[in-house]
């Protein structure tokens, strides 16, 4: 599969990537942002119209059907706070946001995103995260060192994998969905079990986890189940799904 | 554009082209490029490559006639007897005026890769 999203150049925390989207879009494009200060976004919608910028989001409409592709140039990776591309068609791999460790917020939901999901690890200020309904496969990245998180939201996607430790740190994290994706049964077990660690942590809030639905393993019996019999005892049942 | 494509890797490519005189080079997806092709539009997106040195230049201290008068003055060319007594030295006035400059492109172009390897 081609793989033609240029993610990146970095220069003095100046930092440009490129979206592309499906061959038959035809939508508006409607991206948002925010900063911690003063700083613009500014786009190139690659039509020839032109270039703009703004504090917050942009709205732009093609005049035909195709392929897009789109540049973002952040003035200053460590200023941006959200960024949201939701249900605009995107394709292919998604740009890494490594550098931005001002992140807040992440959207990218609802898109046609395959390959591997970036790395968020200097993300550790993040407590929103929302790709679901993509087609992202592979490792679910490490959000160990995002010890802020509230929501995580990948279910809909191919995740395969799970970097052991992951959620053992998340004291807030409230909203778990990894439903409906390609985890095996070591993953679901490696998850439950990180999520019961997290109970020692102090101010654990109840968190809502969802691991069921199409192509995810069941816990294994006796551990895999064990461990969510002791979430469902701190957090209700309700509130732990599993296949 | 007519553009020489350098490499390809992944669906990105990184393309070399001259505009309004100056050489540029860029990625950008390979699908654009239609027989060394690309159109302006599209063009338009390419993420430039390597480090912008004239960041660097345009920011850092700019070597000036004094500057190059001072290095000689260092060099001991101090009068025009000076200057025919001792040519080379005139050559070494004037590289070790801009050696300062060069040192400060290097730590630049460091300062600049390691971010690109760190944050990427």
């Amino acid at each position: 599969m081609p793989n033609p999203i240029i993610n990146r150049i970095i220069r003095n925390k100046r930092y440009e990537f490129i979206i592309a989207t499906d061959a038959d879009h035809t939508a508006s494009f409607d991206p948002s942002w925010t900063f911690s200060d003063s700083s613009l976004m500014t786009v190139n919608w690659g039509d020839g119209t032109a270039i703009e910028s703004h504090a917050t989001a942009l709205t732009h409409t093609y005049a035909g059907v195709g392929r897009k592709y789109v540049k973002f140039t952040c003035p200053d990776w460590t200023k941006l706070t959200a960024f949201d591309i939701n249900t605009d068609e995107c394709r292919f791999s998604l740009p890494s946001f490594g550098a931005f460790t001002g992140l807040l917020t992440f959207n990218a939901h609802v898109n046609l995103f395959a390959g591997v999901l970036p790395s968020f690890s200097k993300c550790t200020v993040m407590t929103y995260c929302r790709v679901r309904n993509n087609s992202f496969s592979s490792d679910i990245p490490s959000f160990a060192a995002c010890t802020l998180l509230t929501t995580i939201s990948f279910g809909t996607n191919a995740f395969s994998g799970y970097v052991a430790g992951c959620f053992a740190t998340q004291a807030s994290l409230s909203t778990l969905n990894l439903g409906t994706n390609s985890l095996p049964v070591a993953s679901i077990d490696a998850i439950l079990a990180d999520l019961v660690t997290s109970l020692g942590l102090g101010g654990r809030v109840v968190c809502a986890v969802t691991l069921d639905g199409v192509g995810n393993a069941a816990p294994s019996n006796p551990a895999g189940l064990a461990s969510k019999a002791a979430l469902v005892a701190a957090w209700g049942a309700g509130n732990v799904t599993t296949n | 554009m007519i553009v020489q494509i350098i490499n390809v890797e992944q669906g990105r490519a990184l393309i070399q082209y001259e505009s309004d005189g100056y050489l540029h080079r860029g990625i950008v997806p390979e699908e654009i490029i239609i027989d060394n092709v690309v159109d302006d539009t599209l063009l338009s997106l390419a993420i430039p490559y390597g480090v912008d040195w004239e960041f660097v230049m345009g920011s850092s201290r700019t070597i000036t006639w004094k500057d190059i008068a001072n290095c000689l003055r260092k060099a001991g060319i101090w009068t025009l007897v000076d200057l025919r007594m001792n040519p080379q030295a005139v050559l070494g006035a004037i590289q070790t005026a801009y050696r300062l400059d060069a040192q400060m492109m290097r730590a630049y172009g460091e300062q600049f890769e390691k971010e690109l390897k760190d944050n990427g």
